[in-house]
Parts: C-alpha cells; structure tokens; sequence
C-alpha cells in the first residue's frame, strides 16, 4: 500500500458521510467502494432523504447523485449550501447530465466526479482533499 | 268561282277546247243550215217549177193541138190531115211526157194529177172520135163536134192543169216562206251563239288574267320589294301563295327556298324584329367588328395581298398600304419549315381549305403565332382566282404551351429532387431517431456500468490495500458477469428496432408495444413518468413490425419530451390497445396539457417541431404518418383531450394494400 493511500485512509476513516443515490443496484455497489474508505456511512435514496438525513445529523462528508426523484442532487445541495456552507459536496454526474450542471455553477461544489466513476479520479479528489486537511492542520 | 287548285295548262286547255268547241258547233250549225236553204231552194226549183213548167209545156201544147185542130176543119185534105194528126200525136206525146215530170215532182195530192191526166186520155179519145169523123170528110160534124164537145172539155182539163199550176205556184211561195223563216231563225242562232261564245271567251279571257298573269304580277311586285329592301315576306303572302297546288305555288315555293336559302346567312338579322335600317347597320357594325378584330386577309392567285383587315395591321405592325400587292410570305418567319408552305400552297391550288398554325414576323421583328384557314376564292366558273385566309392570334397559347413544357420538365424535375429530399429526410430522420436510440441506451447502461465501474474499483482497491479475498472476488466478478448480459441484452433490444422490415408480418400488437415500453422504461422512470398500459391480449395483425415500433416510440418520446418541458406535475402516459372491427387501434394519451391550436394541424408536417431548444428534427411524426398511412395503409390523428394530447392509430388487421 502506498504512502499516498495510508494519508487518505488516515483522512477519510474517521469522517462521516451522506451518500445520496436513488438507483439500487448502483447503491450497493458504490456503498461497498466507498466501504473501503468510509466506516461511517448514511445512506440516502434520493435528494429528499438526503436533505432530512443531513438535517438530522452532522457529516464531515457529502456524494450525492444528481438526477434523483423528488429531488435530485443539485437542488439538494442549494438548500444545504443555504444553511452550510462548509462541508464538502461531491457531485457524481454523468456525462449527458451536463444540463443539469450547467444550473449548478454558482453553488458552491466541491468537486465533479463522472459517472461511472472510476477509482483513479476519486483516490485523486479525496488525496486532495486530505492534502488540504493537512494543511489546515 | 276559284279553281286555283287545278293547275294553269289543264285550265288554259279547257278554256281553249271550250272555245275551240263553240267555234265548231257555230261553225257545224251554219253549214247545216246553208245546206237547209240550199235543199229548199233546191225543192223550189226541182219541184214546184218542174211542175209549174211542165204545166205550161202543158197549155202549150194543147193550144197547138187545138190550133192544128181547128186547121183540119179549114183543109181537110187527107194528106194535110194526116201530117196535123202526127203533130198532134207528137205534142201528146210531149204532153204525157210532162205529166210523168208532174208525177214525179208533184207534191200536192195525187188525185190531182190522176183526175188531169184522165182529163187527158179522155181528150184524147175525142180527138180520135174527131179525126174520124174530118176522115170521113164530114166537116161541118166535126166543126159542131169540135165547138160543143172539144172546146168544153178543152176547158175543163184547161182547168185542172191550171189547179195544179196554182198548187205548184203556192208550193213555191210556200217554201220561200219556209227558207225566210228558217233564215230569220238561222240568223237568231248565229247572233246568240256569237254573243254566247263573246261571252265564254271573255270569261275565260278574265279566269287566265286572274289565275295567271295576276299572280305573276304579284311575285313581280314581291321581287321588286324584296330588290328594294324588304326583305320579308308577309306571313300572309306567303300561307297564300305556297298553299296554291298549280305552277304558280310550284314556281312561289321554288322561288322561296331559294330565297330562303340565299338568306340564309343572314336569318338573325331577318328574324329580329327590327327594322332593316337597323339591320343593316349592325351589318355595317359587324363588318366593322371583323375589319377591327379578325385578321383577315386575301391574296391574288400568286399569292400577293390584295386585302388585310385593320385586325392584321394591328397584329403584324404593318399598314395596309406597306403590305397591299406584297407577296404574302413577306410576313412568314424564317424558323417556319419550308415543307409547310409546300402544303399549304399544294392544298388549296387544289382547291381545298387548308388550316394550320404559322408563325409570322411582325414589323418590329418580333414574332406571332396564328391558326390560319386559307380557302381558294373561287369564281362563278370554279377557276381560283385569290385565296382567303383568316387567322387567330395564338401567341399567348403557344407561349403558354412552351411555359406548360418548360413547367412539365420543372415539375418532374422537383418531384425528383422532392422524391431525393424525401429519401435524404428518411435517412435524416432514421438518424436523429439513432440519436434518440444512443441517448436512450446511455440511460439504460448509465446504472449497470456504474456498478461494474464501481465493483472493479473496489476490487482494485482491495488488491491496493492487500485485502484480497477469493470468494468476495468471485462472487462480484460473477455481478459484473451478469451486469455485461445485461448491457448485451440491451443493445441487441435497440439493434431489433434498426432492422429494416422487408415484408409484412404476423405481429403479436401486445408484445411490439410492450417491446417499445421496455426500450423506454429506464428514461420514464428517471423521470418519474408514470405509464399505465392496458392493452387485449391476442391481437394479432400482419404489419411492419420495426416500423411501426418505430412510431409507437416516437410517440412515447414525444410525450415524453411534452411532459418534461411543461414540467408537469405527476406527468403519466396511457397506453390503450385494443381491437374493433377488424382494425387494431393504439390510443396514447399524456396529461401535458395538449398542443396549442394553432400548431396542431401542422405537427405531421415535415421539419415542423416545437423543441427548438433541443435537437428536435421535426421528421419524427412526419415519418410516423408516413409509415402508418403510406406503408401500414392505416391512420394516425392527433386531438387534445382534457388532461393532454392523444395520438391514435387506426390498424388494417389484415392489410390487403388497400383498405383505406
């Protein structure tokens, strides 16, 4: 195992996430991924569920997909950005949902990440993102 | 009396053998009477006066006797007595003579002649008792003898012979009488049948004024109105004369049908009730019409212009006095084919009409098309002696023509370039539907690759972080396994709607329906479209499958599309399948509100499509028609319902090609 994986796994352990997905299938297996750097995850079937969930809790962490029922990621997030405007927003999107980001551009995102996502792009954002923790600290 | 329906030779014919006849019977009844005044004349003189003479021959020879008598007495010589008594023998001889005359001719009693003539054979016997008694010398005896006895009886047959003198006498007179009163009468005769046959002539004379020259007359005088102008017959005129069975109707009817005919040109302006004044100048007027508006011209036998009508100048730019004594083909045009002119001069030096379509050259060098008739104008003799043509201006129709032919080519040249553009519109729109299919496969595949995305990942991280576990390995290279079927499974789902349909056939409707929903299903359920089906099982038609899946989910993405630009809320599609009358109906109904009314009639037009801000081609309902109703010979609609618009599709179930 790399350095860099060490750094992130230190970083990532310990965080709480809310991961919001409406597809069941995808649901399972991106929760078992995302598993691998997360012990504590809450899991949301769409931008609705998500909202209540964050309400109810405190997350260090939020991935949310986009194009959800009820509501979907983006809309999600511009009431979460109302009340909060710290905790990092990931946004998996996929390519022909462009549209959809397009509508997103003044919320403040963390990042993008494509659908589907691959491994690479996400050890890359969170490595990023513990880089920065490091920072702070 | 009126006789007018025997005809005028058998008239004139009895009047002249009735004149003719007179003549005779006057002429017959004169001789007849000559010959009667000739016979009684005839009677005068054979009869009365052969009696009359013979009476005197008579006297005369009994004077001689008694003269010879008395002279025996003066010379009673024997000698002087014999040659007295043969002279006496001689005049008695005479004297019987002239009684056989009295006999024969005497035409009064015969007791007359008879008691005479005894009177005579006794005188006789006294002459003989005489001569005896102067034989015997004896002569104072017989001077005693010859005073008593011969001298009374003398007197006594004197007397008879006289009587029957008087009877001749009064004969005679008798019928001079006759031949006078048979004169007078004759004459009486005569001078009536003259005035009689005067009469008849004069009759006659007057029946042939009346019958012939009279009416003869009268047609004169009609002849003479109709030179001066009338030209109408009164009906009267006419119902008198043509009735007439003699020469003279004949000769009225012959003269009428050739005036009828020769009129006939001219009927209208006869049978207007209009005064010939009137007549006369719409004649002028109508003259003047066809100087002024048909081109007209005429040619001396070699062909040069001896007339053009003002309708010709016009039209060739030329005046009467540039064109009077030119050869006509002056004006021909020179893109005229010289075989035409070879007709046309061949037909009418024959005599014919020739008629056709030339094209001339006018002054200013541009050209005209006419349709000319060129007769032979020909003399009381038949010789030719000019040519008349008149011709109709055909310019604009040959212009048009040309224009028509021009347009003709123009026109099937546009459908061809139609018939590419609707190939090119096909293939476009086969196309954009592709597009629509990619996009739609993108939707099915996001989910399952992001999972096989995701299980790799995490496979791969477990190998980073030296965590591999065989089971857990197997088991999620199995999920991918499955996952990859399904990715298969759906390209082969959108590759089927690719295939080309190359001939009609059975189609379970549920299962092609079904088919497209399935295609569909991932996009309506990221959008939340609610879909209710309720389609009959076992309908079975013979159709284009692919084409009409085709449609069906053109449809769906349309209300698809509908639903999510209104953004309307609870957005649902119906889809009714169902069967009634041998036709199979599809109704799909959305609850986006429905097409505004002044688009809806325009929706199946090509390149019509209200997603301008999407890649919206506007071929997809036109090609939906076009295959139901071109291909499918069945029918789609569109109407709005209270909740949306509702598409409806109307099946043959067993399409012949030509049920609708």
């Amino acid at each position: 195992m790399s350095i860099q994986m060490q750094t992130i796994l230190h970083y990532t352990k310990p965080l709480k996430l809310l991961y919001v997905e409406d597809n069941e299938e995808a649901r399972r297996f991106t929760l078992e991924l995302l598993s691998r750097f997360f012990d504590d995850i809450t899991v949301a079937v769409d931008g609705k569920n998500g909202l209540t969930e964050y309400l109810a809790d405190t997350f260090n962490l939020i991935i949310t997909d986009i194009n959800m029922p009820k509501m979907g990621g983006i809309e999600m997030s511009t009431k979460i950005r109302e009340v909060d405007d710290k905790t990092p927003i990931i946004v998996l999107s996929a390519h022909n949902e462009n549209s959809f980001l397009e509508s997103a551009y003044n919320i403040d995102i963390n990042e993008y990440l494509s659908k589907p996502l691959d491994l690479k792009d996400l050890i890359s954002v969170l490595g990023q993102m513990a880089q920065d923790n490091q920072g702070e600290n | 009396m009126n006789f007018s329906f025997l005809p005028i030779n058998f008239k004139l014919m009895l009047g002249f053998s009735l004149v003719t006849l007179i003549t005779l019977i006057v002429g017959i009844f004169s001789i007849m009477k000559l010959q009667d005044s000739t016979t009684l004349t005839e009677k005068i003189f054979k009869h009365p006066y052969t009696v009359s003479n013979s009476v005197k021959n008579i006297h005369i020879n009994i004077l001689s006797i008694h003269t010879l008598a008395q002279g025996m007495i003066l010379n009673s010589e024997i000698e002087s007595l014999r040659k007295k008594v043969k002279k006496i023998k001689a005049h008695q001889e005479s004297i019987e003579q002239n009684f056989k005359l009295i006999f024969e001719q005497y035409l009064g009693p015969r007791e007359d002649v008879s008691k005479s003539y005894e009177l005579f054979q006794k005188s006789k016997e006294l002459e003989n008792t005489y001569f005896n008694i102067l034989k015997t010398q004896r002569v104072d005896e017989a001077k005693i003898f010859l005073l008593q006895n011969a001298s009374t009886h003398m007197k006594h047959f004197h007397e008879s012979i006289q009587a029957l003198d008087h009877y001749a006498d009064n004969k005679v007179n008798e019928f001079l009488l006759q031949i006078k009163r048979e004169e007078v009468k004759s004459v009486q005769y005569l001078y009536f049948m003259i005035f009689a046959s005067i009469l008849l002539s004069i009759y006659i004379a007057i029946l042939t004024i009346n019958g012939i020259i009279k009416p003869i007359n009268k047609l004169i005088k009609i002849t003479d109105s109709i030179n001066s102008g009338d030209i109408i017959l009164s009906k009267e005129i006419i119902s008198k004369f043509s009735t007439r069975k003699d020469e003279i109707g004949t000769l009225f009817n012959s003269y009428y049908r050739l005036m009828s005919y020769l009129l006939l040109p001219y009927n209208d302006i006869i049978k207007s009730d209009r005064p010939l004044a009137e007549k006369t100048d719409e004649l002028r007027r109508l003259l003047n019409s066809f100087n002024k508006y048909v081109i007209a011209s005429k040619t001396d036998i070699h062909g040069k212009i001896t007339y053009v009508s003002q309708a010709a100048q016009d039209v060739t730019g030329y005046s009467s006095q540039e064109l009077l004594g030119k050869a006509h083909k002056f004006l021909r045009h020179s893109n005229m084919t010289e075989e035409t002119f070879q007709d046309l001069w061949k037909t009418i030096r024959a005599g014919n009409v020739w008629h056709g379509e030339i094209k001339n050259r006018k002054k200013d060098g541009s050209s005209y098309w006419v349709r000319s008739v060129i007769t032979p104008d020909i003399d009381l003799k038949g010789n030719i002696v000019g040519y008349n043509a008149i011709s109709e201006n055909i310019t604009d129709r040959k212009a048009y023509q040309e224009l028509s032919l021009t347009l003709e080519s123009r026109v099937s040249k546009e459908i061809l370039k139609n018939n590419e553009q609707t190939n090119y519109l096909i293939q476009q729109s086969r196309l954009a539907q592709m597009g629509e299919m990619i996009s739609m496969i993108a939707h099915q595949w996001r989910q399952p690759l992001s999972s096989i995305s995701a299980i790799s990942s995490t496979l791969s991280l477990d190998i980073i972080m030296q965590n591999y576990q065989e089971d857990f390995f197997k088991e999620r290279l199995d999920s991918i396994g499955e996952l990859s079927q399904h990715l298969s499974s759906t390209i082969d789902d959108f590759r089927n709607f690719f295939k080309e349909d190359k001939e009609r056939e059975e189609i379970n409707f549920k299962e092609i329906v079904n088919e497209c929903l399935q295609v569909m299903s991932s996009t309506l359920i990221n959008k939340e479209i609610e879909i209710s089906i309720s389609i009959d099982d076992n309908i079975h038609l013979k159709s284009y499958a692919n084409e009409l899946k085709q449609v069906i989910l053109n449809i769906l993405k349309n209300a698809e599309d509908a639903l999510v630009e209104t953004a309307t809320i609870n957005p649902k599609i119906s889809v009714l399948g169902y069967e009634k009358d041998s036709f199979v109906y599809l109704e799909i109904e959305d609850n986006a509100g429905g097409v505004a009314k002044s688009i809806i009639d325009k929706v199946f037009d090509p390149y019509f499509s209200t997603k301008t801000k999407k890649d919206g081609t506007g071929l997809g309902l036109y090609m939906s028609k076009t295959i139901i109703e071109e291909h499918c010979h069945g029918k789609i609609t569109l109407i709005n319902t209270t909740k949306g618009a509702l598409f409806s599709i109307k099946l043959p179930m067993k399409d012949e090609g030509s049920l609708l």
